[in-house]
């Protein structure tokens, strides 16, 4: 009896390290594939692999950067498209500042009060996107009222957000 | 006999003089073209007969008359003296500068003519010599006129040789090259003061400055006066001009802890000089000033120190500020482009301050920045003597932020300003904008508040730290917040908490409002419950969220 507990964790041991293993194939190569497609699209933009926080193994992180701009993305792949459905909508239950993007991936969503943040389901994965942008670094921003400066930037990273959010959807069905 | 020139030493000989004694001629003197006497001339038992007129100067004319000798004479050898001379002058003053000492301001041209006298001696060559700290800047060693300069304070002597058909005569002149000396310099120094919007300034911002404009206070006025005796150099190739040096040291908590100073540490002030705004320092109303103006001069200007607590962007907004600026105000002389000037030298220096601690507080209804101690007295200033100034590295208002000394690296993410700290638990908690957006009116006073919750811990970096966990926390904990989810509704510490089902949630809901994604299949999700439910600590996990690199990484502004 003994015998077969330890062959069984053995077992679990395995295929949980091969999992991790694959899935870190995985990541890798959709890193590679996003890289390669958004550094054609976005010239000028650098970007680096973020590092996710403690024991979030499954995760993919880029960090894009240009001058006084910024866009974080996040992917996380699930076990099936339905089960990365299923996880966004929980994600949003509770947002009340929400769209849907319509014609983007098979699910999309702009959220939060500055629409600075879309998130979306592309077959079996999730993908975060958030944008920054410094719009003061314009001389004539800063001449804007706050309501006027609140829309501008609104629009920028709406703007950002959703253009990098087209470019991860033909990034992530490359062959 | 006529002389063109003036004579002297005049002597000749009578030839074939049969009158071997008494009277046979005589001879009337003019000096300086009116007579002056007669000479007898008379035999001596020779043919030849000498006539000297001794030493006598100034001859002008000699009328031979009433000679008796019955065969007639002649006359040979004629020998004179001309008393030729040479005159140094300068355009600056009259007469002749030969043998007189005069002053001259160093660096200056000092334009030095040769007159031969009488006119007819001229066309002769000249030789200009020098001694002391001199250089030449026009004219020619060989000519009759040079234009010299002392290459600083000291006594120099200039001596020209004239020379015409063998003849050479020359002068000199004692020229003592003096710096002006200070006269006066006061200073007088308004207060201190943190300017709201409009104040003191017509803009938006808030400040912390030195006087108030717009109410008509003073900041710092300078006055200094200075002294040259007369002086033969060029008057407008001299002037003064204040130049000011600064050991800046401003500290403040803005995005993260950042200074702008040059000092290796706070109290090595003589680490830090640096050249404040420009050399010379003048504005449009407060120029230079040169000696073409009179002898004595008096020069004026102003300065206002200030620093911007706030601009329109949260990462612009300054928590705390502490500054320790140093100035040195020298009155400088100087010779040509005040900008760069082939020489210059400081002649005084006022020694003044400016500094104090500011910090946002709370006021009761509001948290403002506000100024806890200053370090700058109003009051009167006075300067000194001076002949050094500080050696100065580079110019202050090129200074970008640099790590405060023996503190932390410089941070340019804008997480570590607490405005954009708080802005965004707005942004994530409570999904709306502090500043105001279209479904939301601004909470500036609530924003104020929770970022002077941190900004009362100065500069103490721990205590920094812990606030913005204690903010995370309250947050979490914020009515607004808590209604959002059922299963966060009851907190720590009220009667339906249930930490079972609360702890779980709150793991959740810090992936998604620090990192914006959901943890469903997430190892870590049970990772950070499991030690949340083991310590109870909801600080470490906020902590361990807030300094995470995936939070970081967020593109804040």
């Amino acid at each position: 009896m003994m015998r077969r507990i330890f062959v069984a964790l053995v077992l679990s041991v395995v295929c949980i390290t091969q999992a991790w293993a694959q899935g870190q194939v995985d990541l890798d190569r959709l890193e590679e594939k996003i890289s390669r497609h958004i550094e054609t699209k976005m010239p000028g933009w650098t970007h680096r692999r973020g590092e996710p926080m403690l024991n979030s193994t499954n995760v993919l992180i880029e960090v894009w950067s240009f001058p006084e701009k910024g866009v974080k993305i996040q992917i996380v792949p699930y076990k099936s498209a339905q089960e990365a459905r299923e996880v966004i909508r929980g994600f949003l239950r509770y947002e009340s500042d929400k769209e849907e993007l319509k014609g983007l991936a098979d699910e999309a969503y702009a959220w939060g009060v500055r629409r600075a943040d879309v998130v979306f389901v592309r077959g079996r994965f999730i993908v975060y996107v958030e944008a920054g942008a410094n719009i003061d670094a314009d001389p004539v921003a800063r001449m804007l009222s706050g309501p006027e400066r609140f829309e501008r930037e609104k629009t920028e990273v709406k703007r950002l957000s959703n253009e990098f959010a087209k470019h991860l959807v033909t990034a992530i069905d490359l062959p | 006999m006529e002389f063109a020139q003036r004579a002297s030493n005049l002597s000749f000989f009578i030839v074939g003089v049969d009158t071997l004694f008494g009277t046979f001629g005589r001879v009337d003197i003019y000096r300086n073209g009116a007579f002056s006497s007669t000479m007898m001339i008379n035999g001596a038992f020779n043919k030849t007969v000498g006539v000297t007129f001794g030493s006598t100067t100034d001859i002008t004319k000699i009328i031979i008359y009433g000679l008796t000798d019955p065969a007639g004479v002649g006359f040979d050898d004629f020998t004179f003296t001309i008393p030729a001379d040479i005159k140094i002058t300068n355009p600056r003053v009259s007469g002749s500068l030969n043998g007189t000492t005069q002053s001259a301001l160093p660096g200056a041209d000092i334009t030095l003519n040769a007159n031969p006298t009488p006119a007819a001696f001229a066309g002769g060559s000249y030789s200009w010599s020098f001694t002391g700290p001199v250089s030449i800047s026009g004219g020619s060693m060989s000519s009759s006129s040079v234009v010299i300069k002392s290459i600083d304070a000291g006594t120099l002597t200039a001596r020209v040789n004239y020379t015409k058909n063998g003849l050479t005569v020359s002068a000199s002149v004692t020229i003592n090259a003096v710096l002006p000396s200070l006269t006066n310099f006061t200073a007088q120094q308004g207060s201190d003061l943190v300017s709201s919007p409009g104040q003191c300034i017509s803009d938006s911002f808030w400040w912390y400055k030195l006087g108030c404009v717009l109410t008509g206070q003073i900041a710092m006025n300078f006055t200094s006066s200075v002294h040259a005796p007369t002086f033969i150099s060029d008057p407008s190739q001299s002037g003064i001009k204040y130049v000011q040096a600064v050991s800046a040291f401003r500290k403040e908590n803005r995005v993260g802890l950042r200074c702008d100073t040059k000092r290796s540490s706070e109290s090595n002030i003589g680490s830090g000089w640096q050249l404040d705004t420009q050399d010379p320092y003048i504005f449009p109303e407060f120029p230079v000033h040169r000696f073409s103006e009179g002898n004595d001069l008096t020069m004026l200007t102003v300065d206002y120190p200030k620093n911007r607590l706030t601009a329109i962007s949260a990462p612009e907004f300054t928590d705390t500020l502490y500054v320790d600026d140093r100035f040195e105000m020298y009155v400088v002389y100087f010779t040509g482009d005040p900008a760069s000037p082939p020489l210059q030298r400081p002649l005084g220096k006022l020694v003044w301050n400016w500094g104090g601690l500011v910090v946002l507080d709370w006021n009761g209804t509001d948290a403002i920045h506000n100024l806890r101690l200053t370090n700058a007295p109003p009051g009167t200033r006075t300067g000194v003597p001076a002949t050094s100034m500080v050696t100065m590295q580079g110019n202050v208002n090129l200074n970008s932020d640099v790590p405060c000394p023996g503190g932390p690296p410089l941070t340019n993410n804008n997480i570590d300003s607490s405005r954009v700290f708080v802005k965004y638990h707005y942004l994530d908690f409570l999904g709306r904008n502090p500043a105001g957006d279209p479904t939301h009116p601004p909470d500036l006073a609530g924003w104020n508040f929770w970022t002077s919750g941190i900004s009362q811990c100065v500069f103490d970096l721990n205590c920094i730290h812990a606030k913005r966990v204690s903010t995370g926390l309250a947050f979490f904990y914020s009515g607004e917040f808590i209604q959002t989810d059922p299963d966060m509704a009851n907190p720590p510490g009220s009667p339906g908490f249930n930490a079972a089902v609360y702890n779980r949630r709150f793991v959740y809901w810090c992936y998604q409002k620090y990192l914006h994604r959901d943890p469903t299949g997430d190892s870590g999700w049970d990772f950070w419950t499991n030690i949340l439910n083991s310590t109870g600590d909801y600080g470490q996990i906020i902590n361990a969220f807030q300094l995470s690199g995936d939070y970081r990484d967020r593109p804040f502004s």
